[in-house]
């Protein structure tokens, strides 16, 4: 019984992680292979000229993992960051 | 991983005043609780810039699947610093966003209320869930389910009450359009889920203090 109990949330998931893989395949297949910005301006209803596609984002679903935005700005934000936190790790610890 | 994919000029000033107005008001609030609470846990505050790096880190990874996605660890945040850090957690790493250019400056009030109610309902469902799921990787993963769910709901929200400028099509069409954005990112809050139920089993196991788990 108890050990049922331990297991109930991971049937859980399990159960709803199958089900949204199963509509995200299926809604993936109905819209077409797009990139972020591509799929986001069709279904708002943009047309591919009217969003000029300069936000930084990678077009038509790049197959390569990629930084959105300046790849410049994010290292130094990133690097600022981690300064940040490591400052605050050792003036206050967790 | 629901994000307001749309540049400046996509909504009416009027509604990018709103939405911002909106969102300020919650930051506001979040800052009065934090001020009423007088002293401040430090180690909360580490935690907090900990996972707003994480979170600003990979939220800029566009990750190529489903033709590209990224994820946001919005509900790790809310789990790990609350709903009050949380919101402030989630305007920096929105303003930072849009500072490198993912994003407009505009759309930062929509998607901070978005993401927020994604932090919200992330840390109620993983607070309000511990005696039906006392596993804390299930827990956390459906917690991260629910307030990505939320997230979208109020991302379509968002956009059909502004309404896009420029666009011909009716709202039936943008909610059928949106409909299918929101089953794919379900389906990366799969990948989500499992990530923040990993970070939050191993956390629970080596400092289950900072999740409040110590009288379990």
């Amino acid at each position: 019984m108890k050990d049922l109990r331990e297991k109930r949330g991971l049937i859980l998931f399990c159960l709803i992680a199958a089900i949204l893989l199963a509509a995200a395949i299926l809604a993936f297949q109905a819209a077409g292979p797009q990139g972020i910005e591509e799929r986001f301006h069709s279904a708002a209803g943009l047309s591919p000229e009217e969003h000029g596609g300069d936000a930084g984002h990678e077009e038509a679903g790049g197959a390569t993992i990629a930084i959105e935005g300046n790849p410049l700005l994010y290292a130094i934000l990133v690097c600022c960051l981690v300064l940040g936190c490591a400052a605050l790790y050792y003036h206050y610890r967790i | 991983m629901a994000h307001i994919h749309l540049e400046d000029g996509a909504f009416s000033l009027t509604w990018v005043l709103v939405w911002w107005l909106l969102a300020l008001v919650c930051i506001g609030i979040a800052l009065w609780i934090l001020r009423s609470q007088g002293r401040k846990n430090t180690s909360r505050i580490t935690l907090a810039a900990f996972v707003t790096a994480a979170a600003f880190a990979l939220f800029q990874v566009n990750i190529p699947l489903f033709g590209g996605v990224h994820l946001n660890l919005t509900p790790l945040v809310g789990i790990l610093a609350g709903p009050v850090l949380g919101s402030l957690v989630i305007l920096v790493i929105n303003i930072l966003s849009a500072a490198i250019g993912h994003g407009g400056w505009g759309l930062v009030g929509a998607n901070v209320l978005v993401n927020l109610a994604e932090v919200l309902i992330a840390w109620a469902v993983f607070r309000g869930s511990r005696t039906f799921i006392p596993d804390l990787f299930s827990r956390a993963g459906i917690a991260t389910f629910a307030g990505l769910f939320c997230g979208n709901l109020i991302m379509i929200g968002i956009i059909l009450l502004s309404g896009v400028q420029g666009v011909t099509q009716s709202s039936g069409q943008v909610l059928a359009g949106l409909s299918l954005i929101v089953a794919v990112n379900m389906g990366v809050a799969v990948i989500e889920a499992l990530i923040s139920g990993l970070i939050v089993r191993y956390i629970g196991k080596v400092r289950p203090d900072l999740l409040g788990e110590q009288g379990r």
